[in-house]
């Protein structure tokens, strides 16, 4: 993915699709809490994890 | 009604539970009308810990080898365990039932919530064994108040589940107080069941909110059809021992604080997670969809234009919202959804204004996507009369999306369907289909309600249809329609699927989005301790008596940050709860890994008991060809960049290849992709080459009973060992 000024956490994952709501998200392996998403703004060349926890019986 | 007529009557002393267990377990054989109480030992509360483990034991010592489905020492055992109707903590009122079943032949355990499970400990049973084969039509009934057991004759010609549950709650209640219904729980199962063999078992619970009676379901195994060929109307239990104490738990104190942190969890993260207490698991349906996992057209496209018509949003605004949908006291993840003051448009009961339970996620897929029809209003109304009739939804969606496939490839025809046109989204003539099915008379209806696995001999041997494609499209294994999620495009899934203890249904392990979306399982031995941990995980539950929503789908504020991400998946916090409820009631001190040894036991036992049954090795855990890619070429097309994609990371190029020949190309390496994972996931779990537990596994776990390595000694071959 192409890295832009200003690119959030949440923009990442809109792009992606992710719809899930359980989603666990790591920035150069430190954890971004998902209340911060929207605000939190991705360094450019960071490694990022997103990652679907399980759901569903 | 009228009094029924008292065929048998047993008394017995109701015995109090005492850290979870009662100590006794009662046998009915409604052949010879006579009844037994057992004493539990604590070897077997040691070994099989209560619910699914305790209905396979009593189980093995019921049958022969040679016990067939229908033989009359077959049985349903139905046990809750030793967590089963605490109220302290959400999702714990669930029942396990444990029987051979018609559509595999080996045995099946399947659950439900309600209030079934809870009152029949809380009436003296750990567990019920239900032997023999009944004459005439029967109501059996278990009164804990009593202390008697009793068997009636029935005295219903209508024994479809909302024609007779309202009424044996009113007759066994206090006709001066509706509210007294809530000590009475009724499982029946209905005319689908008798017909066919995807019969579920409704268990219900008062709903003290709407003052009606409403139905769980174990839905899965055909369950149902085996309490229809013992001539069983209806179950009853009733008690008035009904409190939050009812379980007598060693520390009540720490199981109250454990269940108050989840419920705040609940209370505070829910609306921002799965949405469970407004829309239920049908919150997954636009998610599915999203990733490619909802099935459409019997899982040949994982997504469609039209699955926005059967958005949760849809569903949400359908289900009354502002009651508390608990199945059983306590259960704040409240997900039990439903569809009030609903006016049936077909079949029996048209003209009849009616509450629906659900559709849930899988009932909304599979009588939904799968069968090509996005309409919740018809999904709803087929929900109501599978439940009424007593008709699995799973297998229903899935078996109907194989019949309306074949349809469509032109295998079958209105000669052979009596008339219907049993295309993708035909709806008036699938839901005729299914009335068709309950009514008995109809010769294809019968052959439908057979199951997919029989299906395929019939269509190929009277219609003609080609066997080898019916054995790539037809989704079951070991005899069970799939349930409701695409495996294609996931190794570690197909494995979560068709390397089970009973067939491709979702219970064993969800690693779709672990595999696939996050690749957390690189290698086919991380797949196959994904495929040894959760399965083992989740089987606990049903030892236990409890559901296992609350366990993933609300997770803590702090899991996605506070744990690696593969730990995290575990939901680290919660298998804790566990573990301490699961020590606060019984007294014991268990950890997380005893929690998984109490699994692995049962787990493997099941193993050996579907050896015993002449199945449980490599052969019957198969694979259809749809379940690990694309069988047509618009199926390939549709996907046609990811299908690609995977052709080239296996070395070969696509552009030098038809849609056909990159077809049967992808499915020769996922052939022996398949075969390596099996091979892995054997490795882990302590199982031969051929699927064999070894006797060194059996004696590890503490299961090495003489008669269970008898078992495994007998079918065993030096040959298959690593």
């Amino acid at each position: 993915m192409e890295w832009e000024v200003g690119l959030t956490v949440k923009d990442i994952i809109t792009r992606k699709k992710y719809t899930f709501p359980l989603l666990a998200v790591w920035i150069n392996d430190s954890p971004v809490p998902r209340d911060d998403f929207n605000s939190t703004k991705v360094p450019d060349g960071a490694k990022v994890q997103i990652i679907h926890m399980i759901s569903g019986g | 009604m009228e009094n029924m007529k008292l065929l048998a009557e047993w008394s017995y002393e109701p015995t109090k539970a005492h850290r979870g267990y009662t100590g006794k377990t009662l046998k009915i054989n409604v052949g010879e009308r006579t009844f037994e109480a057992k004493d539990v030992t604590e070897d077997m509360k040691e070994k099989f810990v209560g619910g699914r483990g305790f209905g396979l034991k009593l189980l093995w010592d019921a049958v022969k080898d040679t016990t067939k489905w229908n033989d009359p020492e077959n049985e349903i055992v139905i046990s809750g365990g030793p967590l089963c109707g605490i109220t302290q903590y959400p999702g714990t009122g669930k029942f396990y039932a444990v029987f051979i079943s018609p559509l595999t032949e080996q045995t099946y355990d399947s659950n439900a919530g309600g209030h079934f499970g809870p009152l029949l400990k809380f009436a003296g049973w750990d567990a019920l064994e239900i032997q023999g084969k009944s004459d005439k039509d029967v109501v059996v009934v278990i009164d804990g108040d009593e202390g008697k057991v009793k068997i009636f004759e029935s005295p219903f010609e209508d024994i479809n589940a909302y024609s007779i549950t309202e009424t044996l709650h009113e007759y066994f209640s206090d006709p001066n107080d509706i509210n007294d219904r809530k000590h009475v729980s009724v499982i029946t199962a209905g005319k689908g069941a008798e017909h066919t063999y995807w019969g579920c078992l409704n268990s219900s619970f008062w709903d003290s909110h709407r003052k009606i009676a409403r139905l769980k379901q174990a839905g899965r195994g055909g369950g149902g059809t085996v309490f229809r060929d013992k001539k069983i109307a209806a179950l009853v239990v009733k008690t008035h021992n009904l409190s939050g104490t009812a379980n007598d738990p060693a520390d009540i104190d720490t199981l109250t604080k454990v269940g108050l942190k989840l419920h705040k969890e609940i209370f505070t993260l829910d609306s921002k997670q799965c949405r469970m207490r407004t829309v239920g698991t049908p919150h997954l349906n636009e998610i599915m969809n999203e990733y490619h996992i909802l099935p459409v057209h019997n899982y040949k496209f994982g997504q469609h234009p039209d699955a926005d018509k059967i958005h949760s949003e849809v569903y949400g605004k359908l289900f009354t919202q502002g009651i508390a949908d608990g199945c059983w006291y306590g259960c704040t993840l409240a997900c039990a959804k439903a569809v009030d003051n609903y006016t049936i448009k077909t079949g029996p009961c048209k003209g009849q204004v009616v509450t629906v339970d659900g559709p849930e996620y899988e009932t909304a897929a599979g009588l939904g996507s799968n069968v090509g029809v996005f309409d919740p209003e018809w999904t709803i109304e087929t929900n109501f009369y599978a439940d009424h009739y007593g008709l699995d939804t799973i297998s229903l969606g899935t078996g109907i999306a194989f019949v309306c496939e074949c349809y469509e490839l032109g295998y079958i025809t209105k000669e052979h369907t009596n008339g219907l046109e049993l295309k993708f989204g035909n709806k008036d003539d699938i839901l005729e289909l299914i009335h068709r099915m309950a009514e008995g008379k109809d010769e294809f209806a019968k052959i439908v309600g057979l199951g997919i696995h029989r299906m395929k001999d019939i269509f190929a041997e009277k219609f003609g249809a080609p066997r080898d494609i019916l054995e790539k499209i037809g989704m079951e294994g070991q005899g069970i329609e799939v349930s409701e999620y695409v495996p294609k495009e996931s190794i570690a899934q197909w494995g979560g699927y068709f390397l089970t203890l009973k067939g491709p249904q979702h219970d064993e392990a969800w690693l779709i989005f672990m595999d696939r979306v996050n690749k957390q399982l690189p290698t086919f031995e991380d797949k196959a301790e994904a495929l040894h941990y959760f399965p083992n995980f989740r089987t606990w539950f049903s030892l236990v008596g409890l559901c296992k929503l609350p366990w993933n789908d609300i997770e803590p504020a702090d899991n996605a940050t506070k744990y690696p991400p593969q730990e995290a998946a575990k939901v680290p916090e919660h298998v804790q709860n566990y573990v301490d409820i699961f020590n606060a009631v019984t007294g014991k001190n268990i950890t997380k890994e005893e929690l998984i040894l109490q699994s692995e036991r049962v787990y493997n036992f099941q193993r050996v008991f579907q050896l015993r049954l002449g199945k449980g090795t490599r052969k019957y855990h198969n694979i259809p060809d749809r379940a690990l890619g694309p069988v047509f070429p618009d199926e390939w097309e549709a996907r046609a960049e990811y299908y690609d994609n995977e052709l080239k990371e296996a070395g070969v190029n696509p552009e030098e290849l038809s849609t056909e020949e990159k077809i049967k190309k992808l499915n020769e390496i996922r052939r022996q992709q398949w075969e390596e994972l099996v091979d892995a996931v054997y490795k882990r779990r302590g199982w031969d080459r051929n699927g064999i537990p070894t006797v060194e596994t059996l004696k590890r776990l503490g299961i090495d009973y003489p008669d269970v390595v008898a078992v495994v000694e007998k079918h065993a071959k030096p040959e298959d060992r690593w």
